[in-house]
């Protein structure tokens, strides 16, 4: 991406993002700098890609005309720190309509695949059509720009993610690489496979520590076009840090909102999975298919509880000051750190351990290890599984698959592992599939076909309206449990006003967990870039883009009756929880109307 | 004065301010000054009544966290640095 004129301007227009088009079927590689159209674009991430997605018609996500987009914010690669992401979208094979269309999706991860990719010269790759053999993508620098290099992927074949990765390390030894895992490769049978992207720490202890491009199945789309993996070799090029980026670096790392992530011996929390301490009092942890039972148990799984039979080390991603990832080693003898168990984030804890059954943590480490290695969405493939869970529970006289039921450890781990080799379609199919094939929905925890992470629906009616996964691009999940609010007129704000404003970090490269204000990201993007915009200026272009999402699932086929809640929720309400339950179907039926009314509009305005 | 400091959260309820400055003698006393001075931010900081904080909430004195039932007890001076976030996280 490059600014021309000069650097004080803001015209979209004198901003230039470096395309690559690689068309697979005839290996036809183009490469173009492309002016933005508007501020979302050059925002860039999911603010180019929906633009991108709007121009296509879709019906089908496994068509060689759906497009892989993968792409970068206009801050990836740069001195801001967590500014790493690289943008995954397509129309997905998991997000569907009602009347059976693909949803449009993006999946953000960071890692330095995203870094890189800007390093090579190339801010945006679209790979068109589907490669007759499976094939990994090199992206090189060269002296007349970017050059691009097919080789054979079938020495990979087979091979878990971080396997991939490690001997592709060997052969590019300056390089970041995107690939997928087995559940990718087995795209027909598995439509949440995610892809991998690698991190420094990968590359220095040889452990399973990938980031993710998780949801939606990108990993699927990877697969059905036959790209195993994408090299990005480059020498690093990071640019000269300036005071002013230096300042919002350390706010970043140390400020107020830095204390979730940090460890609690420097002044923090403990990372996400600290949230444990917090909703358990509760009874607001997703338990057995997200029913808390108020029995104590997803205590079990908190970190005080859990902390003094491992070894616990707080790693980041590239120059990131955050910590925020908690990986769980064995504790030797004298205390010191042994073997890489997993990386213990909120969700893949909560979605693999306490609402599948199992309250222990070494089980926990070995079910969040294989769906990592297999390379699947563990929100996905976990939210699924506890819904075969409680689907045989519930009818222990015509199970399905195994037989599982809760906290049957054994049994659970051969349901993930013949999901990701594409044994278990069922499963695979994400569970809004599978609960229509059962004629049992009200209890399969999905919105639009994307299941639901670690908060309980009954705790949050701005699930439905989310754009790219029920939490990661509507910031309403911990509403509830902040503020317990449960009015309409609150909700409609927080749904209308704050939660979709998510959706920026998607856009300008930065991860979520910088908790950037927007003035804050204003003044990153002048010093940083030389882009001057307005606080106003940034909002209208995010909320713009939201809109844009929601136009775009209008025509696939989005209706009104596709934008709701697990049925459950209305029928069954909880009366366990420490908050709520209270969203009756009369109140999501005004909820919705309201909702419509601010954002049909804006839709409209489009 | 005591300074307190605010997640990100918690400024947008009050229209992106990103510290206070209030005279108190307890962080108790600091976090009600506080939410006298934007009433909009009761809810998300104490539980129900008035000096007794929402679990949900973490509150840090000078780098340590004061646990909730500590708030009363806890006190401060002038120049000390009190942070409030949020004490959930996820999404990543």
């Amino acid at each position: 991406m490059r600014l021309t004129v000069d650097e004080t301007q803001n015209d979209p227009k004198a901003v230039l993002y470096s395309r690559c088009t690689i068309d697979l079927s005839s290996r036809d590689v183009r490469f173009k700098d492309v002016p933005c159209r508007n501020l979302e674009e050059v925002l860039g991430g999911a603010g180019r890609s929906l633009q991108l997605l709007a121009e296509r018609t879709i019906t089908n996500a496994y068509t060689p005309e759906n497009p892989l987009i993968v792409n970068t914010g206009i801050l990836t690669g740069s001195t801001v720190m967590t500014g790493l992401r690289a943008y995954f979208s397509a129309y997905s094979p998991l997000k569907v309509s009602n009347q059976g269309l693909p949803g449009a999706m993006w999946s953000a991860g960071s890692g330095k695949f995203g870094c890189k990719l800007r390093w090579t010269g190339v801010d945006e790759l679209i790979l068109e059509g589907r490669s007759s053999e499976q094939v990994i993508i090199v992206i090189r620098p060269g002296t007349d720009g970017p050059t691009v290099e097919f080789k054979s992927a079938s020495h990979l074949l087979g091979l878990e993610c971080y396997k991939k990765i490690l001997l592709l390390k060997e052969e590019y030894p300056d390089a970041d690489f995107a690939a997928i895992g087995p559940a990718g490769e087995n795209y027909e049978n598995c439509y949440f496979a995610a892809v991998a992207l690698s991190t420094e720490n990968l590359f220095k202890s040889g452990d399973d520590k990938c980031r993710w491009a998780g949801r939606g199945g990108m990993g699927s789309v990877m697969g059905y076009k036959g790209v195993i993996a994408i090299v990005a070799q480059a020498p690093d090029k990071l640019g000269k840090l300036k005071p002013e980026i230096r300042d919002i670096n350390r706010e970043i790392a140390t400020g107020t909102d830095s204390r979730k992530f940090r460890e609690k011996d420097k002044g923090g929390l403990g990372g996400t999975w600290s949230g444990y301490e917090a909703l358990e009092p509760f009874n607001l942890l997703p338990q057995n298919n997200f029913r808390p039972e108020g029995d104590g148990k997803p205590k079990l799984m908190s970190r005080p509880e859990v902390e003094p039979q491992f070894f616990i080390k707080a790693e980041s991603c590239f120059r990131c000051g955050l910590n925020c990832h908690k990986n769980l080693y064995e504790k030797t003898s004298d205390g010191g750190r042994g073997r890489f168990l997993a990386k213990f984030d909120f969700e893949p804890v909560n979605l693999l351990s306490t609402n599948m059954g199992i309250h222990d943590p070494n089980l926990a480490c070995e079910l969040i290890g294989m769906v990592d290695h297999l390379g699947m969405d563990n929100i996905s493939v976990g939210t699924t599984i506890s819904y075969v869970l409680y689907y045989n529970e519930r009818h222990p006289l015509k199970r399905i698959l195994n037989g599982a039921t809760f906290g049957e450890f054994e049994k659970v781990k051969e349901l993930i592992e013949g999901t990701g080799l594409g044994r278990y379609p069922e499963i695979g199919h994400g569970v809004k599939r599978l609960s229509e094939q059962l004629g049992e929905t009200g209890y399969a925890m999905q919105c639009k076909g994307m299941e639901l992470a670690g908060y309980l629906p009954d705790t949050n009616p701005g699930y439905p309206f989310a754009i790219a996964g029920p939490h990661m691009s509507m910031a309403t999940h911990l509403l509830l449990m902040a503020e317990g609010d449960t009015s309409l007129e609150y909700w409609v704000k927080a749904i209308t006003q704050r939660g979709l404003f998510q959706v920026r970090d998607d856009m300008t490269g930065v991860c979520k967990f910088s908790s950037m204000n927007p003035d804050r990201m204003v003044k990153a993007l002048k010093y940083e870039i030389g882009l001057e915009i307005t606080t106003q200026e940034l909002l209208a272009a995010v909320r713009r883009n939201f809109a844009r999402g929601l136009w775009l699932e209008r025509k696939q086929g989005f209706e009104r009756a596709d934008y709701t809640l697990p049925s459950e929720v209305f029928d069954r309400p909880n009366h366990k929880l420490g908050r709520g339950p209270f969203i009756t179907r009369e109140f999501f039926s005004s909820l919705s109307e309201q909702v419509w009314s601010v954002f049909d509009r804006e839709v409209a305005e489009l | 004065m005591v300074q307190i400091h605010l997640a990100s959260f918690l400024q947008e309820r009050i229209g992106g301010i990103t510290s206070v400055e209030v005279s108190a003698d307890t962080v108790s006393g600091a976090l009600l000054a506080l939410t006298d001075m934007y009433p909009q931010l009761v809810r998300m900081i104490w539980a129900g009544e008035q000096g007794v904080a929402s679990p949900m909430m973490a509150v840090f004195l000078n780098n340590e966290l004061v646990e909730p039932l500590r708030l009363q007890a806890s006190t401060v001076k002038p120049g000390d640095r009190i942070e409030v976030l949020i004490a959930v996280s996820g999404g990543d």
